[in-house]
């Protein structure tokens, strides 16, 4: 079987892959200056990233596999980037929600690769899914849902209507 | 590893079970009790937690791990086991930006099966602004 790296640089649009290395590789990004994360692929409506193996981000010291939350960082991340390069405007985006399903438990000494895809996007959301790797590409060890917030600079929430007092609002202590 | 809560009153073992997972010392994790004597996690602001250096938020992606962790911890806190509990899986809402400074987390345990625990996560900043909520699901056999 094909190795994933080089199955996603041939799949995904040369333009795009060197934008998004740049800038999402940039020195000055102070979380990926620690994870090291690298793009290996993006192209519309698909992005892959791998995340280099490292002690530091081990959840359980006995087996050596990852803690899930480094993997939700990897996966938040290139999800980002997949619906960046899916609706490929220049509009700030928010995470709305992130569902991560843990699979299996990471190998130690391995890196992850992560591929998504945006299946969907409307004028607010734009809606994402994909799996974590490790070699095996028939053996996931994690797969993510998660949804995005579009143009999150945009106009204000309406006024409260004339019913807005029949809604519970959430204390917000 | 068998903590209960009251692990809480003694600090040098509440660092011991933290440094005990790796990716929650790299996080800088901190267990405390806030003045009504309820257990909350911390993590204490850094400038490798920045996610998006133009609004200087701290990344989604470390808010999520950082909720992750307390959950594993409170789950250690009331289970005695020889082993960690695994995360089944989890979703997170994330309700404003984290902005760059501490952030807070407080973890209920909504049931505590003999091989699940369901726990939900209430993440906060200054003011008691919520910026995000989590719901995870742990594996404790």
């Amino acid at each position: 079987m094909e190795k994933l790296e080089d199955a996603a640089d041939k799949l995904f649009n040369p333009e795009f892959l060197e934008i998004a290395r740049t800038q999402f590789a940039k020195n000055s990004h102070p979380l990926f200056n620690e994870l090291k994360p690298e793009v290996l692929g993006v192209g519309e409506g698909r992005a892959v990233m791998r995340l280099p193996y490292d002690e530091r981000f081990v959840g359980d010291p006995v087996s050596g596999s990852l803690h899930g939350g480094v993997i939700a960082t990897l996966m938040d991340s290139v999800a980002g980037l997949c619906v960046m390069a899916t609706i490929k405007l220049p509009v700030p985006i928010a995470t709305l929600d992130l569902r991560m399903d843990y699979l299996r438990p990471t190998k130690r000494g391995e890196d992850i690769i992560a591929e998504v895809e945006c299946y969907h996007f409307t004028k607010t959301v734009a809606f994402v899914r994909g799996y974590a790797r490790q070699g095996d590409p028939l053996e996931p060890v994690a797969h993510c849902s998660a949804s995005f917030m579009l143009s999150t600079k945009g106009p204000k929430a309406p006024e409260p209507g004339p019913f807005s007092s029949l809604v519970t609002q959430e204390d917000p202590k | 590893m068998s903590q209960q809560f009251s692990f809480l009153l003694d600090q040098v073992s509440a660092e011991k079970l933290v440094s005990s997972i790796p990716y929650a010392d790299y996080l800088g994790i901190c267990i405390e009790q806030d003045i009504n004597g309820q257990i909350r996690y911390r993590l204490p602001f850094q400038e490798k937690h920045i996610g998006n250096p133009m609004i200087r938020a701290i990344h989604g992606g470390v808010i999520a791990g950082f909720m992750e962790c307390a959950a594993s911890l409170a789950v250690i806190g009331i289970i005695a086991h020889d082993h960690l509990p695994k995360c089944v899986n989890m979703t997170t809402e994330y309700l404003r930006s984290a902005k760059a400074e501490d952030a807070f987390a407080q973890v209920a345990i909504k049931n505590s099966g003999r091989r699940i625990v369901h726990l939900s996560v209430h993440c906060w900043q200054e003011d008691h602004r919520q910026v995000s909520a989590g719901h995870y699901r742990f594996r404790v056999t």
